[in-house]
């Protein structure tokens, strides 16, 4: 049986490239269960963000249903999602459009 | 369940000072996440085997199980710093995820969009969850 491996390095290195430019976002989603106080102290902690930063997000989500809180390569879009996740808030990644 | 539930001692450490019905909510809602992962009966369970946001979420099998594992072992954690009288920060954070974790997956049984549709007795129990993790961050915040 003959095997044919068209695929050229160029071709590999060109669809990681497009791949490492995409852009994603982690997305939190409003609950109305869950207190501010709470939202705030979990964005702080694993974001790293300041407690204004947080507070703006935190609001952003209350008002609008959702936020974004984060953009940049999927593996680290994955890693927040999931941590926020861990903590017990709505959060899912999107690519953005 | 008012008053100072939880304070942050000069070496680091977080006292939790809950009463015996403090002790035994807390227990129960930590003891419930790591029921819901096995027994597929749990009430909890779909909840937390369902996708996070059906209609945003990728459909992700990995992604579910490494969720739902986390959330066991976060639990487990928490499971060994009930009734100890200090907490490192690890084991308080373990504990306020984990409730945060069961809170969410107890409103969720509750199938309701707002506040408004819950019961007398599921709004007692959500307000507990709150009570306690306002508390918990405050003194996690410091």
């Amino acid at each position: 049986m003959e095997v044919s491996l068209t695929t050229t390095w160029t071709d590999i290195e060109t669809i990681s490239t497009v791949e490492a430019e995409a852009v994603w976002k982690v997305v939190v989603h409003d609950d109305p269960f869950t207190l501010m106080s709470v939202v705030v102290l979990i964005f702080r902690k694993v974001l790293g963000y300041s407690e204004g930063r947080a507070q703006q997000l935190m609001l952003q989500v209350h008002h609008e249903g959702k936020s974004v809180v984060w953009s940049g390569n999927r593996e680290q879009a994955e890693y927040y999602c999931v941590r926020l996740q861990h903590h017990g808030l709505i959060a899912t990644v999107e690519q953005d459009q | 369940m008012a008053g100072r539930l939880f304070i942050r001692r000069r070496d680091g450490l977080i006292e939790p000072r809950l009463s015996e019905r403090g002790w035994i909510f807390i227990e129960h809602a930590i003891t419930h996440v790591g029921a819901a992962e096995h027994d597929a009966d749990h009430p909890w369970h779909a909840a937390m085997h369902g996708r996070i946001a059906p209609e945003e979420e990728h459909d992700d099998p990995l992604r579910l199980f490494e969720r739902q594992s986390a959330y066991a072992s976060q639990a487990d954690i928490a499971r060994e710093a009930l009734r100890l009288e200090r907490w490192s920060e690890t084991q308080a954070w373990s504990v306020f995820a984990t409730l945060q974790v069961s809170l969410r997956l107890f409103s969720a049984s509750c199938e309701v969009s707002s506040p408004s549709e819950l019961t007398a007795e599921q709004r007692d129990t959500i307000e507990s969850f709150q009570v306690i993790l306002d508390r918990l961050a405050e003194v996690l915040a410091t």
